[in-house]
């Protein structure tokens, strides 16, 4: 029962921070918005078990993206509101169209039935989603694919500097 | 107490030795004032200490056969050794005849030299690798080194399009990707290859069909964007076009390599027991692009977007060969072999005409090069008659492996398509030869460096040699693979 309120509340919580995010007209409270359905994912890790998650969810996402975007649109400057003008022709026409399709095919799937869902004895075994078990798996089972995401840190710090330290006369002297 | 998988570092030298080079390059690029001259002999170092690398490998599969490792996660074998084997060989070439678009960087060109090493290392990863995750992560080394490799040249309108256009459409195809790697464990319960064979080749009961194959092709999706298949192209031309001419050559060849390294480990282990399902959606892709990317060729302007129009139809080539299951893995080799090595040469060429940096070139700008620069106006037409599959050449040799492979296997359809596609093809192989040598213009004069001479002198050799003599290193291959 206690785990029914804890998912309906956060799982609101989350749904009206996306609702937020997409609707704002301000892209602080858009900010705002997402923080708080970061936060409620958080809280739905937990209530999986899922601590170690939780903590990088709050941690990663909650502080250290979100602080990124809030600095984004300080720089760019708060009061600046959305151009919600059409850039394409015809955009909005093509995009309801397409959200059409997607839902007749989807809606088609659904009741042809190949999506049912059968929860066959899954669900039984509980999983250890603390913070020493996840540590454990990673730095033995996953150690390769751990160093390979060092890599990728690698690749995405030299690209930011190489293309961000940029001097157009420089490079064409040369 | 933590267990500790077996840790095996022959499994993943060659990895290791361009890690160690791309951080070499970076840690003398910002310490040292005369970078410049030390880059290319740490360039040539890291090359040779790869391809030790890849002798260590070879030599321990001979002692001890295939063996996995770090949990189940690399595979090192024979395949993943050959694979390696020709993306070492895609830098060394694509270095070579590109080497001004590094020295033309400035005090970039080290952050361009790491990233060609750095995205080799993750294409390599998705050659040995056999799990999803692992396979992702490489995808994701590899693309995100490239789509900074693409931006790094100068700030041109057409150059940074391009730049975008690859970046956006690249990350919505690894989103894509792995989209379908979450389905396929939701559906199967495993990350391995080895464990989604045994899924799909035991009775275990598949309690969601439709999400199940939604994942599969979905990953297949993925990866087919990568290899720049019809209808997954889009993003090719202009790619091709914009980027710095330098290095896109290697761009190509490398998402090449490891998009369809990973493919022909998908027919072998994954899903070798539902192949039946699978090869008729691969074989309508591979028809698609060739006929496509054949047609579009025709009608383009500029050599660079006829060369990406081409890629589209190598890649329906390629897949042919892999919608017959594991059965053409060597011909499916060779192919890839000869046709990136020929890929990064001809746009050697194209760089060395239009500058290290620029983005197009109209057919325009080639008339009259048969005068001007003789050697590269017959080097580029012997890569032409290449792509095309001239007799005598090595594209002939490996569409020929493919067309047979397909033929055996009851994909005959699929083998007449890609005969006519072929014919039709010469036609725009051949408009730029015209261009060179019957019709009169006065472009630029390249100049050919001795480091861009043996990059293209060394593709020459390879494409004729492999074309007139090509049994050693299908034996080879065969007794690797076999």
């Amino acid at each position: 029962m206690s785990e029914l309120v804890i998912f309906v509340v956060a799982g609101a919580g989350a749904l009206a921070g996306a609702l937020t995010l997409i609707l704002a007209k301000h892209p602080v409270y858009s900010a705002l918005g997402m923080l708080g359905t970061l936060f409620s994912l958080a809280v739905l890790y937990v209530s999986q078990l899922a601590h170690f998650v939780a903590a990088v969810q709050v941690v990663v996402y909650a502080g250290a993206i979100m602080t990124l975007f809030l600095f984004v649109i300080m720089l760019i400057g708060v009061d600046q509101v959305e151009d919600t003008s059409e850039t394409i022709r015809g955009q909005r026409v093509g995009a309801i169209g397409v959200v059409a399709a997607f839902a007749i095919l989807s809606g088609y799937l659904w009741l042809s039935g190949i999506f049912s869902w059968e929860v066959v004895g899954t669900g039984t075994e509980p999983v250890n989603g603390s913070i020493e078990a996840t540590g454990q798996l990673l730095f033995a089972e996953w150690v390769l694919p751990f160093e390979v995401t060092s890599l990728l840190l690698i690749v995405a710090s030299v690209g930011a500097v190489g293309l961000a330290l940029f001097k157009p006369r420089k490079a064409e002297d040369e | 107490m933590v267990e500790t998988p077996e840790i095996s570092l022959v499994a993943i030298l060659p990895e290791l030795a361009l890690t160690v080079g791309a951080v070499v390059v970076l840690m003398v690029a910002v310490s040292s004032r005369r970078a410049a001259t030390y880059l290319p002999w740490i360039a040539g170092l890291t090359v040779a200490a790869t391809g030790a690398g890849l002798i260590a490998q070879y030599n321990d599969v001979a002692a001890n056969g295939f063996s996995v490792s770090y949990a189940g996660m690399i595979v090192l074998d024979n395949q993943g050794i050959v694979i390696r084997t020709v993306m070492l060989a895609a830098i060394a070439v694509a270095l070579l005849v590109g080497w001004r678009y590094v020295t033309g960087l400035g005090t970039r060109g080290g952050e361009a030299l790491s990233l060609v090493f750095l995205s080799a290392v993750g294409f390599m990863l998705m050659a040995s690798s056999i799990h999803f995750m692992l396979l992702f992560l490489g995808l994701e080394v590899g693309s995100i080194s490239l789509y900074v490799l693409a931006a790094l040249g100068q700030r041109a309108k057409r150059a940074d399009e391009a730049a975008m256009k690859y970046f956006l459409l690249g990350s919505v195809a690894s989103a894509i990707f792995l989209y379908g790697v979450a389905l396929l464990y939701a559906g199967t319960g495993s990350l391995t290859y080895l464990g989604v064979f045994e899924f799909f080749s035991g009775d275990t009961l598949v309690f969601s069909d439709g999400l199940l194959s939604a994942g599969v092709a979905l990953l297949f999706v993925g990866l087919l964007f990568k290899i720049a298949a019809a209808p997954f192209h889009s993003w090719a031309p202009d790619v091709y076009q914009g980027a710095p001419a330098g290095i896109v050559g290697y761009m190509g060849a490398a998402a090449k390599i490891g998009a369809i390294a990973a493919l022909l480990r998908f027919v072998q282990v994954p899903f070798q027991s539902v192949i039946e399902s699978i090869q008729v959606p691969l074989a309508a892709v591979a028809a698609f692009s060739v006929v496509l990317g054949t047609l579009y060729a025709i009608v383009q302007q500029d050599l660079r977007r006829v060369l990406a129009y081409s890629g589209v139809s190598h890649a329906g080539f390629l897949l042919m060969g892999i919608a017959t299951g594991g059965v053409a893995e060597v011909q499916v080799l060779f192919y890839l072999a000869t046709y990136v090595l020929v890929l990064v040469g001809a746009f050697g060429i194209v760089s060395l005409l239009e500058g290290s940096g620029s983005a197009g070139s109209p057919i325009e700008n080639w008339k009259g090069l048969g005068r001007r620069s003789p050697f590269l106006a017959w080097s580029l037409t012997v890569f032409m008659l290449g792509m095309a599959g001239m007799p005598a050449t090595a594209g002939f040799i490996g569409k020929f492996g493919i067309f047979t492979r397909a033929w055996s296997g009851d994909l005959e359809w699929l083998v007449i398509v890609g005969l006519l596609a072929s014919v039709a093809a010469f036609f725009f192989y051949l408009r730029v030869v015209v261009a060179m040598f019957f019709e009169d213009g006065d472009g630029k004069t390249p100049k050919l460096g001795w480091p861009a001479g043996i990059g293209i002198g060394l593709t020459l050799v390879i494409t004729v040699g492999l074309g007139l003599y090509p049994t050693p290193l299908l034996d080879v291959l065969t007794a690797a693979l076999g």
